[in-house]
């Protein structure tokens, strides 16, 4: 058999260099298995929310009569418009989520952020699980865009269309039905309130 | 082991010294050692038989016409299925054959499926070639199969499986065309050549049809996709002595029964009799009495549909210098839109059910009640396909309907939301409709039948709620549209939303409705 010279020495280091990475990757393995697992982070994400406690009117879907149900409420809510219109849409979310609620949301469900403009357009970035999460219905669908859609404009003055995004990017339904393609319009929503 | 050298290697056969002014692709260097030059040729080699091997599949894959399917038969209503090729053998889904005929449940245990038809049972095993029907061994002559959750029996054994299943249901089948005929179930026709001034082709038929019709040069094709046509006993074709239709050839293939006339003229179809007579007529005779708006609606119109309208009389050639008494380009036709199919399951209604079987489930039971009332009924579709939006836009658009049907179902919420689109309602200011706002023109329309259908629905005890939604394609449809979500019974849950007996109540309150407002809604072509 006829082996090169060259082709022995490359072989030879490319077997070096596996062995001391398989050494390496089996050391870094035992190093993280002797780290103790943390069984809970008990630490809030983000800063608890200072503010005034105000009275904030919701409207949370009802899949029972198929309609947006007002409720009014005080949470304690920031300055800033965009960060109200959040925690705002938080505490509808948090209805929603509540056990035995009307019209049950996945329970990671949340909002991102709000952004809001001078034309009057609210952009509300949700979660992927708000998405991903959500029961498929047309009925279920519109109402948890309608119930968003009323509540941050009954809140937040000039607001008359919210656009949705998930995770940042656009995306064609809600949950394959609700189209998320165009912003909606505050009007199509004010049928749904009882 | 021994050591070579370069100049070794130069003495090889391969490494002959290069010509001036030839140009090398070898990826390895001219002194490279000469196994390594083999084992290059011998990778190079396989790579090229590999691609050989592939090839040849791509314009297969390509120029495939249709799917395959079988088309099921019964006295209520017609269905077609999804046939697959597995190992040579034809095979499809024994759930979905049956569902249309009764309840039946099926679910799987390891390797074993068990089945239940009525109080008929059955037990397959993937794998094997014999099964159980009602302890009565039934040989398939090919493995049976799961995939998916569903389960796949060879069309081969069809025959001997319904006699085991449906004993009280005589059935005939049509292996090589892949057509079956539950309870006798059957559709004749006769045809005769009128001669005169012009010759004319009626052919009459045992009951209302609506076949696709497609010309050719030198041939017009009647394509059948839902009646159970059978050939005019006892010949398949009926040659006639005519100087311009010389034959009417019955065939059938896919599912599908086809009538094609072999004429040396084009030809344009009239339907009359509710459907139950064609005409076919020489296009010249007829342009020579129509109006140019009248004669090209008709020359460009694909598929002529069924009318009950009684002045939807062919055209008496052999008088054509009388006042004419063309057809009027009317009809009433519903597109009904299982959504959903295909790639996009919409959403799940159980673990193992898609919402897109249940739609199409409703769709096709909708489309039963409405032809059963005598309306014109066309169904996007009519199988596990995908449709985009704009798909199903375009195609409803097309066929010019008098009213469009999107049939939905959930597992949320419970009776039936019938939804209208959210655009408020503008009237048609052009000829021309915007694309995304198309539906505003008749989205008053849409919401008057919305009503009526809310409170047809409330009088079955069908809870109903009606609500405007962004859906697509709803926006994007030129006729009066709805979207019908059939959401889960007051009793009876899931299993309740597939029961026959629910689909059939919410079917024939949508075909009531329907019906009663054929009067005030657009007739097709016409727009009035």
């Amino acid at each position: 058999m006829i082996v090169s010279r060259k082709l022995l020495v490359a072989v030879l280091l490319l077997t070096i260099a596996v062995c001391g990475l398989g050494v390496y990757v089996w050391h870094l393995g035992r190093s993280a298995s002797q780290i103790p697992v943390q069984a809970a982070d008990a630490r809030p994400v983000s800063p608890p929310v200072a503010g005034p406690p105000t009275p904030v009117v919701l409207f949370v879907p009802n899949d029972d009569d198929a309609g947006l149900i007002k409720q009014q409420v005080t949470i304690a809510l920031p300055a800033a418009s965009s960060e109200r219109g959040r925690e705002i849409l938080k505490a509808l979310l948090a209805r929603c989520q509540a056990q035995g609620s009307s019209h049950p949301l996945d329970a990671a469900a949340g909002i991102n952020e709000v952004y809001l403009t001078d034309s009057g357009l609210a952009v509300v970035d949700a979660n992927a699980a708000f998405a991903e999460g959500h029961r498929s219905g047309i009925l279920v669908e519109q109402l948890t865009l309608a119930s968003v859609t009323e509540t941050l404009a009954a809140n937040l003055a000039n607001v008359t269309r919210v656009k949705f995004l998930i995770d940042g990017k656009e995306r064609t339904t809600l949950a394959g039905h609700a189209d998320l393609s165009d912003a909606y319009e505050l009007t199509a929503a004010a049928h749904l309130v009882k | 082991m021994r050591w070579s050298s370069g100049t070794r290697w130069l003495a090889g056969p391969l490494a002959r010294p290069k010509p001036a002014g030839e140009i090398s692709f070898s990826p390895l260097p001219a002194n490279a050692p000469p196994r390594s030059r083999r084992a290059a040729c011998l990778l190079g080699a396989g790579l090229l038989v590999l691609a050989l091997w592939f090839v040849p599949e791509l314009p297969v894959a390509q120029s495939q016409p249709e799917q395959k399917q079988l088309t099921v038969y019964t006295s209520q209503t017609s269905y077609s299925l999804p046939v697959v090729n597995r190992e040579g053998q034809e095979y499809t889904g024994l759930l979905e054959l049956l569902e249309p005929v009764g309840a039946v449940s099926g679910k799987f245990e390891r390797n074993t499926w068990k089945f239940r038809f009525g109080n008929r049972e059955g037990q397959f095993t993937i794998g094997s070639s014999k099964c159980k029907v009602n302890k009565n061994e039934v040989d398939l002559n090919a493995p049976f199969l799961g995939e998916n959750g569903r389960g796949l029996v060879p069309l081969h054994a069809l025959p001997q499986l319904l006699a085991q299943i449906l004993p009280d249901h005589p059935f005939d089948f049509h292996e090589p065309a892949r057509r079956l005929f539950l309870d006798k179930v059957g559709l004749r026709y006769a045809a005769e050549v009128r001669t005169g001034a012009a010759g004319q082709l009626v052919i009459t038929f045992s009951a209302p049809v609506n076949p696709f019709i497609a010309t050719e040069p030198g041939k017009l094709r009647m394509v059948f996709r839902h009646e159970p046509l059978l050939p005019a006993a006892p010949e398949d074709t009926l040659k006639f002595n005519d100087k311009l239709i010389s034959s009417l050839a019955f065939s059938e293939s896919n599912g599908n029964a086809e009538l094609t006339v072999s004429t040396r003229e084009a030809l344009m179809a009239f339907f009359s009799a509710d459907g139950k007579t064609i005409t076919l007529t020489p296009t010249n005779a007829v342009t020579a009495v129509a109006s140019p708006t009248q004669s090209q609606a008709q020359t460009q119109t694909p598929s002529q549909l069924p009318s009950g309208n009684a002045a939807n009389v062919p055209p008496d050639l052999s008088a054509v210098a009388k006042p004419p008494s063309l057809p009027p380009p009317r009809g009433f036709l519903v597109v009904v839109d299982a959504a959903h199919g295909g790639e996009d399951p919409g959403g799940s209604i159980t673990d193992k059910l898609a919402e897109k079987q249940v739609d199409l489930l409703f769709a096709r039971r909708l489309s039963s009640e409405l032809q059963t009332r005598g309306i014109a009924c066309h169904l996007l579709r009519d199988a596990d396909t995908t449709l985009a939006p704009e798909q199903r836009a375009a195609l409803a658009n097309a066929a010019v309907p008098s009213l469009y049907l999107a049939l939905h179902a959930t597992a949320s919420g419970t009776g039936v939301h019938v939804v209208t689109s959210n655009l408020a309602s503008a009237p048609a200011a052009a000829a021309f409709l915007p694309w995304d706002t198309a539906q505003a023109a008749f989205v008053a329309t849409s919401r008057a039948v919305a009503d009526d259908l809310t409170t047809e629905l409330l009088k079955h005890d069908i809870p109903t709620f009606e609500i405007s939604a962004s859906l697509a394609p709803l926006n994007t449809i030129a006729a009066p549209a709805l979207a019908i979500e059939v959401a889960l019974p007051p009793v009876g849950g899931v299993t309740g939303l597939t029961s026959a007996s629910y689909e059939q109540s919410v079917s024939s309150a949508i075909a009531t409705v329907v019906s009663a407002a054929r009067g005030r809604l657009p007739h097709a072509r016409t727009g009035k």
